[in-house]
């Protein structure tokens, strides 16, 4: 099934993705960001916060944002 | 909350500035860049043309290298241009998709304003305190028309509404804002996508994790100067120019908590400085030495080193005279001139004896030597 996946990490990546059905939260965050933690991310479908078990839909809009970003001083 | 119809309004005016950033200027960039190359391409040229007519044969290695790098800057001068002018143009987000963005910023910041005049939309976040440095809330104003001119954190300013700047720069509100102006780091590439993609809320949170995040490594004033410099030991404040840094433990100190080390003139700290034992007077360890017969630690100046054992002794175990510590004086023979004074008065040590003459002289004057008797 496709859903809209959006991850606001690192370079970025907005696109349609084919995932299998059934698939969860938890199991589309571990395959598309293995070395992230999620405690350290904003994750929501549809727009809304959900559990980690919830299982996705043809269809969601997914988005994963880090709540910890290292900003920095524009080099000279 | 704000009313649907004003939020309407705000979405169909970041629809317009979406629109018209879409069918911007990517176009004329493009052909400006290429027309460079080629203006670049047609000087090297006449250089080439002008060292053949002059005969500059020893320039001229050079000169055709020169052609042969403007030639391949406008190769990939004009694949650039050929690869994003055919691109298509991606429609602006719809009305529908951008109050939903402005929907959601409201519930995760609680409140949005929109400022008509200055074509802002600002929501607060909650006060900020990093590393026990309380920095306040802040306003994430998003400025809707920049985005004409460029779809990144330009767009917004940042701005403290209780600032609690470093003593070191009024300008600095936040380690990573200065001037109301972000510094994304590692937040640029998304926030830029975000912009692009009409995802306002997601831009809105990515400014918001930088604003939480401090790091050590790149801010425009460290946390832990925030305060501004102070005297480690009293923790007045120190001003640039008053203060005082002991190169022992490379901190700094107000004047009041700094000396000298009386041995080697070097700044330190009244806590790296430990007092000679015979004068009383600082110095810093490193200047200091044990002396071996007393155990006591004193300063270059207190200290001798024994002409025959090389030992460290202090200054008040010298005898007048001699060169020697205790424990080689306490072995040494008397003057003959003298021979029941227990140590030389001279300035001079004595003229050196074979060893059978000291034997000599030490049981000549022994009543109740076996030679005696």
């Amino acid at each position: 099934m496709k859903i809209l996946f959006i991850n606001n990490s690192g370079g970025g990546f907005a696109d349609r993705i084919e995932v299998e059905s059934g698939t969860t939260v938890t199991q589309l965050f571990t395959e598309r960001l293995p070395t992230a933690k999620s405690e350290d991310f904003l994750i929501r479908v549809n727009r809304l916060p959900v559990s980690a078990d919830q299982i996705l839909q043809e269809g969601d809009r997914v988005s994963m944002t880090p709540t910890k970003i290292q900003g920095a001083r524009p080099a000279v | 909350m704000q009313p649907v119809k004003l939020l309407l309004r705000a979405a169909s005016k970041l629809r317009d500035a979406m629109h018209q950033a879409a069918h911007q200027d990517g176009f004329h960039d493009f052909l400006s860049g290429l027309e460079h190359c080629q203006r670049a391409l047609r000087e090297a040229r006449r250089r080439v043309d002008m060292a053949r007519q002059l005969r500059l044969t020893s320039v001229m290695t050079d000169l055709q290298t020169t052609v042969v790098t403007c030639v391949r800057d406008l190769y990939d001068s004009a694949a650039d241009a050929a690869r994003n002018l055919a691109r298509p143009t991606p429609p602006a987000p719809s009305l529908r998709f951008l109050l939903e963005e402005l929907r959601q910023i409201e519930a995760d910041f609680g409140s949005l304003t929109i400022d008509w005049q200055a074509k802002a939309i600002s929501a607060a976040t909650e006060p900020i305190t990093l590393k026990d440095v309380y920095l306040g809330p802040f306003e994430i104003r998003f400025f809707w028309e920049r985005l004409t001119r460029t779809m990144d954190d330009f767009c917004f300013d940042v701005v403290a509404l209780d600032p609690h700047p470093p003593d070191a720069s009024e300008d600095v509100t936040h380690p990573h804002v200065k001037r109301s102006k972000l510094c994304p780091g590692a937040a640029k590439k998304p926030l830029g996508d975000a912009l692009e993609q009409g995802r306002l809320a997601d831009a809105y949170t990515l400014v918001l994790g930088v604003l939480v995040t401090y790091n050590a490594s790149s801010p425009h004033v460290a946390l832990e100067e925030w305060a501004g410099a102070r005297c480690h030991d009293c923790q007045c404040p120190l001003p640039d120019d008053d203060r005082s840094f002991c190169e022992a433990c490379s901190r700094d100190y107000c004047q009041d908590c700094a000396s000298f080390c009386w041995s080697c003139d070097g700044l330190r700290c009244t806590h790296c400085l430990e007092l000679c034992q015979v004068c009383q007077r600082g110095s810093c360890q490193s200047c200091l030495a044990l002396t071996q017969a007393s155990r006591r630690r004193c300063c270059t100046e207190c200290r001798r080193i024994c002409v025959d054992c090389e030992a460290v002794f202090a200054r008040d175990e010298q005898k007048h005279g001699s060169s020697l510590c205790p424990a080689c004086r306490s072995v040494s023979p008397p003057a003959p001139s003298d021979p029941g004074a227990a140590e030389p008065m001279s300035d001079t040590l004595p003229d050196p004896t074979s060893e059978e003459d000291l034997h000599a002289t030490s049981l000549d004057s022994d009543t109740t030597s076996p030679r005696a008797a």
